[in-house]
């Protein structure tokens, strides 16, 4: 089955052939990341019916140094200097890629946020800011954020455990090189005191369409503990969530340990699917003539539409991965569809185009963009 | 769970606070929620991290907030105002200058001041398999005898020296 964008004509790019280590600056560069899919968006597991992907993010920060709110601009081209230095000397980030936010458009800086590589916080904060982009975007680091160093690796389906371990031994790697600030009492300290201690979190991105469809997301996610667990939209904290997409972590950060939150995590998600499979089991037995309308409509809008937001291309694209998942429609991968629900964003858009577009234009153009990947992928 | 603002009644309201972009959640008995003017869903919750911050802390935190006597890190220049409107720390001192209040906000926060995860390589054990039966053994003792200082230590040597046996079973696995 075809993937999205490998028959794509035309805007393809062509793919540096530097492997080393190498230093974005340019807009052009940052194309080459365009077509190659991070591992989340090319990698599947027995759940990635239901779970998108696995994300564990680590704060660090260094020793002898403010935190990014209180450092100077010269002291926090010191840190990023001294992670540059560790990331060149890490065997897991040795083909990494080193951006720097203030070269960066702003169109290019709201592409790594859908990207999932950046926070929306750090590209408003440009001064001394580095992304270090590992292969496969698993690895990545965001370099004075809120803290010195958040480390982020993501992987597709449930893989919390692997996530984990891949992190754990960055953090590691690092180590050797930089004097992370650590305290017994307090564990890693960190800017805001609600990732002190591990400085970890968790999080999985589930998709729950059918839960949404019989009104029983609200009274689902009730029933995880709120002191425990958060659920967040699409983007991360704050934000809604957007093709019934929702983003479940971890809020504690001290008195726990790292396992103890991986496990419940995955607990947590284990439980998710359960509950959606048997809500999309339920579907079937009750109302399968409505569920397969709705599929077909959804297909219907996405393959003839010629104006359409980003909003309703995702809510309509959930409706297609649930009907791919229960065989109504068998023409499309679950990851093409992944991808696509990544590739409809705003700047995605923007850069694949490679034009300025109001948002008018590019509501005609996301259009013209889905119907073509889908009929290409059938 | 007991209630987070008054330790003494039962919790039977979360409220959560969208506060520097974090979502903080604090339960709290009906008593404290009313107090809080949290008695229907629709009143306006505090925004601010300041003002949670004082709620976390009671009236100790208002007295003490004025300018005068404001307590400051010479380190950084963080002040414990702007600590408050802010939610941020400015640097590893201030998890000692600012001691004293933060004990009882990591309580609320996290139902604990004390972290008991993963520790930076150079500080781990490294322990073998004898050892670790031996260390084990000296836990249980430690923990009859109410010896929790050592207990703590020991559960760390542990800790350690069972993550560097799942590492080795894992390279045996990949490799």
């Amino acid at each position: 089955m075809n993937e999205i964008g490998s028959h794509k004509k035309r805007i393809r790019p062509q793919k540096s052939t530097n492997v080393s280590i190498k230093a974005i600056n340019s807009t052009s560069k940052v194309n080459d990341l365009l077509w190659n899919f991070g591992s989340w968006l090319t990698e599947e597991d027995q759940f990635s019916d239901i779970i998108i992907s696995s994300r564990i993010r680590l704060a660090r920060n260094i020793k002898g140094y403010p935190f990014p709110n209180q450092a100077s601009n010269s002291e926090l081209n010191i840190v990023l200097k001294k992670v540059k230095n560790a990331c060149e000397k890490c065997h897991s980030l040795r083909k990494a890629n080193f951006v720097e936010i203030e070269k960066l458009s702003e169109w290019d800086c709201k592409y790594f946020v859908e990207r999932r590589l950046a926070s929306p916080q750090f590209i408003e904060s440009k001064a001394a800011s580095l992304l270090v982009i590992g292969p496969q975007e698993s690895l990545s680091i965001m370099v004075n954020e809120e803290d010195h160093l958040r480390m982020q690796c993501i992987e597709g389906g449930l893989k919390i455990n692997q996530a984990w371990k891949k992190i754990r031994s960055v953090d590691d790697e690092l180590e050797e090189n930089l004097n992370f600030s650590y305290s017994r009492k307090f564990g890693y300290l960190t800017a805001c005191p609600t990732n002190l201690g591990t400085g970890l979190r968790v999080s999985i991105f589930v998709h729950l369409p059918a839960l949404s469809m019989q009104g029983k997301i609200n009274s689902v996610m009730e029933t995880l503990p709120t002191s425990e667990i958060a659920v967040r939209g699409f983007y991360g904290e704050g934000t809604e969530s957007i093709g019934n997409i929702f983003q479940i972590s971890n809020q504690l950060t001290l008195g726990r340990t790292e396992e103890s939150v991986v496990q419940r995590i995955t607990a947590t998600a284990k439980k998710l699917i359960e509950i959606e499979r048997k809500a999309r089991y339920e579907l079937l037995e009750k109302d399968s003539i409505k569920l397969e309308d709705s599929v077909f409509r959804a297909l219907g809008i996405l393959k003839n539409a010629r104006i359409i937001s980003s909003l309703e291309s995702m809510d309509l694209l959930s409706t297609l991965r649930l009907g791919r998942e229960l065989e109504f429609i068998k023409d499309f991968s679950r990851l093409a569809i992944n991808q696509l629900m990544v590739l409809v964003q705003p700047a995605h858009l923007r850069k694949i185009y490679d034009k300025d577009l109001s948002a008018q234009e590019r509501d005609i153009i996301r259009a013209e963009f889905i119907r073509e990947n889908l009929s290409n992928l059938e | 769970m007991l209630c987070q603002l008054c330790d003494l009644n039962s919790a039977s309201v979360t409220i959560s606070y969208l506060i520097h972009d974090k979502k903080i959640s604090m339960n709290l008995c009906k008593e404290c929620a009313e107090k809080k003017g949290v008695d229907n869903p629709m009143t306006t919750l505090p925004q601010m991290f300041g003002n949670f911050i004082t709620q976390l802390l009671g009236e100790d935190s208002l007295k003490r907030s004025k300018p005068d006597d404001d307590v400051k890190c010479d380190a950084c220049g963080l002040t414990w105002d702007s600590f408050e409107k802010t939610g941020l720390f400015g640097c590893d001192i201030c998890y000692q200058v600012f001691s004293k209040d933060l004990n009882v906000i990591l309580r609320r926060i996290h139902g604990s001041n004390q972290h008991i995860g993963n520790r930076p390589k150079s500080q781990r054990y490294l322990i073998d398999d004898s050892e670790l039966k031996k260390i084990k053994l000296e836990l249980q003792a430690a923990v009859a005898n109410e010896d929790f200082e050592l207990a703590a230590e020991l559960r760390d040597m542990i800790r350690d020296a069972q993550s560097s046996l799942n590492e080795k079973v894992d390279d045996g696995i990949l490799r």
